[in-house]
């Protein structure tokens, strides 16, 4: 069953000069018990497109989407109150800073228990019980000692855990997670990848991964979506997307893996150049001037996202016309 | 925590000491006291005779040293004017000022606090646009000539308040009103501030992620981090209100500190001048302490630096 289904969704944020158009049209959809990652330049609207999953935009930005659907309910229909009711019980969000994200004012404690008792009308017991256990989880010992803490007295790797634990407190159908393993060390990253991997089986929960790391795509996407400028430039399962990636951008994003099949860790390629300006209107392909087989034909008109083999999508003239072969590829 | 505490106090003591210095060669500065109590016209020996009665005759480090003993054993000298020792003319209208200041300051809370805060929701918003309307106003209000419009309208038009004296609570509202208005600006700018700021963080953004209903964000969360910048005005405010009162006491002639200061200075009390200036900059002193320990209670951060 599909957990999220996302089409067409876009995000504009009034800015001095003009709108930003921060997600462009971008369709995604997640059945329960698979994990989605979405990866791709810093900018190109990862976080944007999560935060208006959950409604939780800037104040000033428009979020416009044919349909967004989360177990079959349109979000866009749905009043602050429902919306409320949903938030960290359906839905849990693990947010990208885990330094600004706590409130330096509270308790570990009281942050992590306040979500429970919100949502599952149990008491300060309960949810006591459920961080310790959840704290225990995610690697953190003597967890009892932890809850009287303030954010401030732990470390950025600590922190991201008891930001990973908030997000779970309730059970959520989906997690929204947002680089949610940058400020770990490998062992505990790994750590922490077995335990969502554990309760994505035993729950079923559906998953969002932003990442920068390849090694993180492979270690728990079974879909990819691949960001460029706001737009989903190509999108379909990670094993299909690793062993022949068809936009020249993926390409270059994956270029500085050498082995992409068999990759447990590295980080994404830099390109030179740089990423258009989201608030003028862009014309024909986003990445053309980046892109080293760009054509002519590239800047006439905007490309849309084109089926090729195996269910995966791109966003390329190329791909379309089945120039990017696999044979093509080792070539280039 | 505790060095905290105990440099915090040490400072405390520092400034304490260096107020009452400067009160003492304010006094001595302004002029000959034995020329001024004997009065016009005395003759030179009655003067002396003052000044050795009152040990001036002595160098002045002798007298500062003597006075400075004198004030650590809580005598703050006698008064010229009505002769009974400075002590007890001060604890007998201390109560009148504190119980105006606390008034005035909670009430300047009182409105401020979720005046600031509405304001805070919709930045130029309507409540905003009215919140500082009233805060300009009541900056740019005089505090007597706001007395006056006080006591026309509650006191004679409809009178239902006594205008002046200070035999019951009732005789405090509209002196408190007047202090409030005073303060409040301060303060509704504060906790707008502070609230926007509170609002637009990212710990916020989290709360909602969480579910949690809207004044459970704003109470819990916003309004928590918006408490350390108002304790810290709210306490110079009512050091302020301390010393602004001579206006608010005198219009209606209720005895307190600020009262007495006034009679004073027009008396050439000296003794009775020195020491309710020494008294009020001694209040200032323990509220801005306090303020900075209620802080620590407040947020962490501060109690672990
Ligand atoms: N509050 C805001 N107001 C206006 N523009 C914003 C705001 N927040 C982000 N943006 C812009 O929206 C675009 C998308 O930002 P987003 O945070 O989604 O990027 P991201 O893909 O998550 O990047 P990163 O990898 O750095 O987290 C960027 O161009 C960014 O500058
Ligand atoms: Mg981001």
């Amino acid at each position: 069953m599909a957990i999220l289904e996302i089409e067409n969704l876009d995000v504009r944020i009034p800015v001095g000069a003009g709108v930003l158009h921060a997600v462009r049209n971008i369709s995604l959809q997640v059945e329960a018990g698979q994990t989605l990652c979405i990866v791709g330049e810093s900018g190109c609207g990862k976080s944007m497109s999560l935060l208006a999953i959950m409604g939780l935009l800037p104040r000033t930005a428009q979020r416009q989407a044919s349909a967004l659907r989360f177990q079959g309910t349109e979000l866009s229909c749905l009043n602050a109150r429902q919306m409320e009711d949903i938030r960290g019980r359906g839905i849990g969000m693990i947010f990208q800073d885990p330094l600004t994200a706590f409130n330096p004012t509270m308790s570990i404690g009281s942050q992590l228990e306040e979500v429970h008792m919100r949502h599952m009308g149990a008491g300060r017991t309960v949810a006591r019980e459920k961080a310790i256990s959840l704290l225990r989880q995610v690697g953190i010992t003597s967890p009892e000692s932890r809850l009287a803490q303030y954010p401030h007295e732990l470390s950025g790797g600590l922190r991201q855990r008891v930001m990973i634990a908030m997000a779970l407190m309730c059970d959520p159908v989906l997690l929204l997670a947002d680089e949610p393993t940058t400020a770990l060390d490998v062992t505990i990253q790994a750590q922490v990848l077995r335990l969502l991997k554990g309760l994505q089986q035993k729950l079923s929960i559906a998953i969002v991964f932003v990442t920068h790391d390849l090694g993180v795509v492979a270690a728990v996407a079974d879909r990819i979506a691949v960001m460029y400028a706001g737009e989903v430039v190509e999108t379909g399962s990670v094993r299909d997307v690793f062993r022949a990636p068809q936009h020249p951008y993926t390409q270059a994003l994956f270029g500085c893996v050498p082995d992409i099949a068999n990759v447990t860790a590295g980080r994404l390629g830099t390109i030179p150049g740089r990423v258009p300006s989201l608030v003028t209107p862009i014309q024909g392909c986003a990445f053309r001037e980046r892109c080293a087989k760009a054509m002519e034909a590239c800047a006439m008109a905007a490309v849309s996202l084109k089926p090729h083999a195996d269910g995966v999508f791109s966003r390329c003239l190329l791909s379309a016309e089945g120039i990017n072969t696999d044979e093509e590829l080792t070539h280039a | 925590m505790r060095t905290f505490i105990a440099r915090r106090l040490g400072v405390s003591l520092l400034v304490l000491l260096t107020i009452s210095t400067l009160s003492f060669v304010l006094l001595k500065a302004s002029g000959d006291l034995a020329i001024s109590l004997a009065g016009e016209g005395s003759g030179a020996d009655y003067v002396a005779f003052l000044r050795k009665t009152y040990g001036w005759d002595r160098p002045i480090l002798v007298q500062y040293a003597d006075w400075l003993w004198r004030l650590l054993r809580g005598d703050l000298g006698t008064s010229f004017y009505y002769g009974s020792p400075v002590l007890e003319i001060i604890a007998e209208r201390l109560p009148v000022t504190l119980k105006l200041g606390a008034f005035a300051i909670f009430m300047a809370l009182g409105v401020a606090f979720p005046l600031g805060s509405l304001a805070a929701l919709r930045p130029d918003g309507w409540m905003d646009r009215v919140a500082m309307f009233i805060a300009m106003v009541g900056q740019a209000t005089p505090i007597f000539w706001f007395s006056f419009v006080l006591i026309l309208i509650l006191g004679l038009n409809l009178a239902v308040l006594p205008i002046s004296g200070g035999g019951t609570t009732a005789h405090f509202v509209m002196p408190s009103i007047a202090l409030a208005f005073y303060a409040m600006p301060a303060i509704i700018r504060i906790v707008r501030g502070g609230m926007i700021e509170a609002l637009a963080s990212d710990y916020i953004r989290t709360a909602r992620a969480k579910g949690l209903r809207p004044w459970a964000v704003i109470v819990r969360h916003a309004l928590r981090n918006t408490l350390v910048p108002v304790v810290a005005i709210a306490s110079v405010q009512f050091g302020f209100l301390l010393g602004g009162s001579v206006v608010v006491e005198t219009i209606f002639a209720l005895h307190g500190i600020g009262y007495l200061t006034w009679e004073a200075i027009s008396q050439n009390d000296y003794p009775v001048v020195q020491a309710s200036v020494l008294v009020v900059s001694a209040f200032y002193v323990v509220l801005t302490l306090l303020a900075d320990l209620l802080n620590m209670l407040i947020d962490p951060r501060i109690r672990h630096d």
